[in-house]
């Protein structure tokens, strides 16, 4: 067995082994529970950043040593390891955060529990090659997103059950389409159905795909389907808000972009054009649903989804750069938006609500958090030198040079969108007269700032640095764009 | 046959997904879970003349895997399902209250 190998398994039984931790502890444990969970997290993150550093090819593991296309493979490369370090230092941050957000010390029904589950969950969902055992970590994503949401304010369990019910019936569309993948190829390996795909030309394909897609958008919230996702997402506690957003409807956009890239007729002139449709509708709608709200946490929530726009616009153009943009627009989103829910839930805890009536001249009274939400909602409206602009300027640019020019545009204007509802944030947040200032100063303890430091930090150094990044990804594009490397590996031990 | 009782099944369960009483949805959710159990049988080619165990030297056995990921899907279903009564029972008490 290879160090690469050993390292991928290691992640997961680690993960398993916090969870079992997490549940075994008593309760009332705090200190031991904090040190717990840092020594926990820090562990992971080497795990992963070691598999990064270590691995520099695709790895394919078949488990239980059957052989493909039966066996149920995990494979490990560039994309999958580059997202797992962007989603292991975020959760890491959260996991600093928590531990002063008061929703979850007062009582912390399971959010640990629900944190190591996710990470689970979605490591599983990154590293899978077989499409039943991606919607089983599916499942167990969805089981963690409802410990999570259930961790918070349990007062309005109809959203709870809205969320719930989309999102089951999300997943059952997904399992009656893999259902049918696997009676239209018997098989339900990644690459064993990109090998008939591109050998033969099915009629049939083209439904179960679009019923697949339609699943895949339940999931990641895109256009006609997203109505559950700002309704949903500001309920639970503030981390469990940050890492649902930042994990949950991202981990779906890489399985999308690993999809797109490996089945060709995915890429055809038909799912192009429907899919970025859906992306510029997703993208436009969302914002201006963020226009129209009047608290700090649902604007943030419709953004989310006008983000996502983006990220499925780079998905499917067809050239190497729009795979860099998609890659560099997930990272970037994952920071800029939990600094920003951050700093959103820092001045809801202090001064009890989020609503623009109640709050105003946060510039007076906190000088150092404006900077910090000053900062991360330029880079998420765009401006240079922030990582936003970069992200923003190769989608576009990847748009012109594929003749896609009603998407450049449409991509400017959104962010225009974004520009006016930061701005709406800063001026009535920041800088008018509110109903209640708070007396008493913003004690900030050591962990919130240890949180925050990395998620702005980062996103700068991708705004001033963009040449680095863009080496950094470069392999990721040279490999999804052969997707026959990729089929050949898995496949190898048949033929 | 089989066939055209999973479509009649699927409609109704997504006439009753549609509706606007939450009981109903819940229903609704089980059927169509149901529903693509027995989809997910069909599509496996599992026929009741092949022998499930065979002592090597069988023609055709049954296929395995069909059985296998339906039984992953019940039991992940079950797990939902078990959640989705607990929240209802917990929307209906705050409502009879």
């Amino acid at each position: 067995m290879s160090v690469s190998a050993l390292l991928l398994s290691c992640v997961f039984l680690w993960s398993i082994f916090a969870l079992i931790v997490h549940i075994a502890l008593p309760q009332t444990a705090d200190k031991i529970r904090r040190a717990a969970q840092t020594s926990l997290i820090l562990v992971w993150l080497v795990l992963i950043v070691s598999l990064l550093v270590i691995n520099r090819q695709t790895i394919v593991i078949m488990l239980g040593g059957w052989v493909a296309p039966f066996g149920i493979a995990l494979v490990t490369d560039q994309l999958s390891q580059v997202m797992m370090v962007v989603f292991a230092l975020v959760a890491m941050c959260v996991s600093f955060y928590s531990y002063w957000d008061q929703a979850i010390v007062n009582r912390q029904k399971g959010f640990y529990a629900g944190f190591w589950l996710l990470l689970l969950g979605v490591s599983g969902a990154v590293f899978t090659a077989d499409i039943f055992n991606l919607y089983v970590w599916f499942e167990v994503i969805l089981v963690s997103a409802f410990i999570l949401l259930a961790s918070g304010d349990q007062s309005k369990p109809h959203a709870m059950m809205h969320y719930a019910l989309m999102n089951i019936t999300g997943t059952l569309l997904m399992l009656l389409a893999i259902a049918l993948l696997y009676g239209a190829f018997g098989s339900l390996s990644y690459a064993e159905i990109a090998n008939q795909l591109i050998q033969v030309q099915h009629p049939s394909i083209l439904p179960i795909l679009c019923l697949l897609l339609f699943a895949i958008g339940l999931k990641g919230a895109v256009f006609p389907l997203y109505f559950w996702l700002p309704k949903a997402y500001p309920k639970p506690s503030h981390s469990s808000m940050m890492l649902l957003s930042s994990l949950v409807t991202k981990t779906v956009m890489v399985v999308l972009l690993r999809l797109v890239w490996l089945w060709s007729p995915l890429r055809g002139p038909f799912f192009t054009h429907s899919l970025v449709f859906v992306a510029l509708a997703t993208m436009f709608f969302g914002v201006l649903g963020a226009a129209s709200q009047f608290r700090f946490k649902d604007i943030l929530a419709f953004h989310i989804v006008s983000q996502l726009g983006y990220i499925v616009l780079a998905i499917v153009l067809p050239s190497a750069l729009a795979i860099i943009a998609a890659v560099y627009f997930i990272i970037h989103n994952v920071f800029v938006k939990t600094n920003l829910l951050m700093v959103a839930s820092i001045i809801e805890q202090h001064h009890g609500s989020d609503g623009f009536k109640k709050l105003g001249q946060m510039l007076k009274q906190h000088n150092y958090l404006s900077v910090v939400f000053f900062l991360a909602a330029m880079s998420l409206a765009g401006f240079p030198p922030l990582s936003g602009f970069w992200g923003k300027l190769f989608i576009i640019k990847s748009a012109l040079d594929t003749h896609f020019y009603i998407s450049a545009a449409v991509a400017i204007i959104v962010s225009l969108f974004t520009l006016y509802s930061m701005i709406k944030i800063w001026r009535y947040v920041f800088c008018e007269k509110g109903q209640t200032s708070c007396g008493k100063p913003l004690m900030l303890s050591i962990y919130v700032i240890i949180a925050i430091a990395p998620l702005l930090l980062l996103p700068i150094l991708m705004g001033l640095w963009p040449d680095g990044i863009l080496t950094c990804l470069k392999p990721i594009s040279v490999q999804l764009q052969h997707p026959e490397h990729y089929i050949h590996l898995v496949l190898r031990g048949r033929s | 046959m089989i066939i055209l009782a999973c479509g009649i099944l699927i409609g109704i369960s997504i006439f009753l997904l549609l509706e606007p009483s939450i009981t109903r949805r819940v229903f609704g959710l089980v059927l169509l879970g149901s529903t693509i159990n027995i989809i997910l049988l069909i599509c496996g080619r599992l026929y009741s003349i092949h022998p499930v165990f065979i002592n090597g030297k069988a023609i055709k056995m049954a296929n395995p895997l069909p059985q296998a990921l339906i039984l992953t899907a019940i039991v992940i279903g079950f797990g939902l399902l078990a959640f989705l009564c607990a929240l209802l029972k917990k929307i209906l008490t705050k409502n009879g209250s």
